[in-house]
């Protein structure tokens, strides 16, 4: 997969998870150099309730597959 | 597919591994359907619902062995309270076991026989009840295979559970007529390895020995009409299309995606 713009890597992943990007932003780092795996980008860390409560979203976690596709995702 | 002809509709398919049932998962998905990945073992669901959550879709991953109806039930459910109901089923759970009617053991016979037609059957009822109980007029989608159609030795159960599947989407499309359900199938045939190479490196379960698996099929491709043999993403065009309101009119109908393979005279290879 080509590389491609951080900033559309957390677009795809805000809009599917109907998180607000700037909630994905916190959780994405840039893969190895040579790594093109998913455009180049990775996310680190799992989303927290810390990082959803400015938001008022920290019920979205307890939604059915939330915290399981988020958990998915993640490499750390 | 650039079109999105299944925007915000919700599938739900069973069996996500990351050859045919990811394929079509795959494809699904970038036509706009939110996907339910449905699977036995969590490592098919979880990394293809993660696979299209990675390319902006929606999808989530629901562990389930078809054939446990408590789970199915639950299943049914949890796609519910996620997505708000399902519109397009698609049962493509199965197990590989080629074994003849002289080495299949009774217990293997079950299992895979319960797999392919018990399992369809549970999800089959389950969902269309939530559909009739919604006033949802849903598409229902059974795979089949060329073997379904067609005395393959020594693959018994495999060939007896798909063409069980023949009938069993036509009685079931006939039963749910009154509720504006369609229920069709598809047929596949021996299918290109590459592409599922591709995704299963690309889930993170990459594929050893990828020239054994592309000699296999090498003898498929030189027997199909059309000198090649599908893909998973060939597959999801047709199930978009039976989903979709293009086929507003088509109920209890196989269509088949097998390079011609079923069509073709017994005695003439293409090759020849």
């Amino acid at each position: 997969m080509p590389r491609t713009s951080k900033e559309e890597y957390i677009r795809h992943i805000a809009q599917s998870l109907n998180l607000p990007p700037e909630v994905i932003e916190k959780l994405v780092a840039p893969r190895a150099e040579g790594d093109d795996r998913d455009g180049g980008w990775k996310i680190f860390r799992m989303v927290t309730v810390a990082d959803l409560q400015p938001y008022g979203l920290e019920g979205r976690l307890a939604a059915p597959g939330a915290r399981t596709i988020l958990r998915s995702i993640v490499e750390d | 597919m650039s079109e999105k002809k299944l925007q915000d509709k919700v599938v739900l398919i069973t069996g996500t591994s990351p050859n045919i049932g990811g394929g079509i998962a795959e494809g699904l998905a970038e036509v706009g359907a939110k996907v339910v990945c449905v699977d036995i073992h969590p490592e098919n669901a979880n990394r293809c619902a993660a696979a299209i959550v990675k390319r902006g879709g929606q999808a989530i991953d629901e562990v389930c062995d078809v054939t446990n109806e408590e789970q199915v039930k639950t299943t049914v459910e949890r796609a519910k309270s996620a997505y708000g109901g399902v519109d397009i089923l698609v049962n493509s759970a199965v197990i590989f076991n080629q074994k003849g009617v002289l080495d299949m053991s009774l217990a293997e016979w079950t299992r895979q026989t319960s797999i392919i037609l018990t399992g369809t059957f549970l999800f089959t009822k389950y969902v269309a009840q939530q559909m009739i109980d919604q006033k949802r007029q849903g598409n229902i989608i059974n795979i089949i295979s060329t073997a379904g159609h067609q005395g393959q030795p020594r693959n018994v159960g495999y060939c007896t559970g798909k063409s069980g599947l023949l009938n069993f989407t036509r009685s079931v499309a006939m039963e749910l007529v009154d509720y504006g359900i369609r229920v069709n199938s598809l047929t596949p045939t021996a299918t290109d390895p590459n592409e599922g190479i591709e995704r299963a490196e690309r889930w993170g379960q990459p594929i050893k020995n990828i020239q054994q698996l592309r000699n296999v099929f090498e003898p498929f491709r030189k027997g199909a009409p059309l000198r090649k043999l599908p893909s998973p993403r060939h597959y999801a065009k047709a199930i978009a299309f039976l989903a979709s309101d293009d086929a507003e009119m088509i109920t209890g109908m196989d269509l088949r995606v097998d390079a011609g393979t079923i069509a073709r005279y017994w005695a003439w290879t293409p090759e020849n």
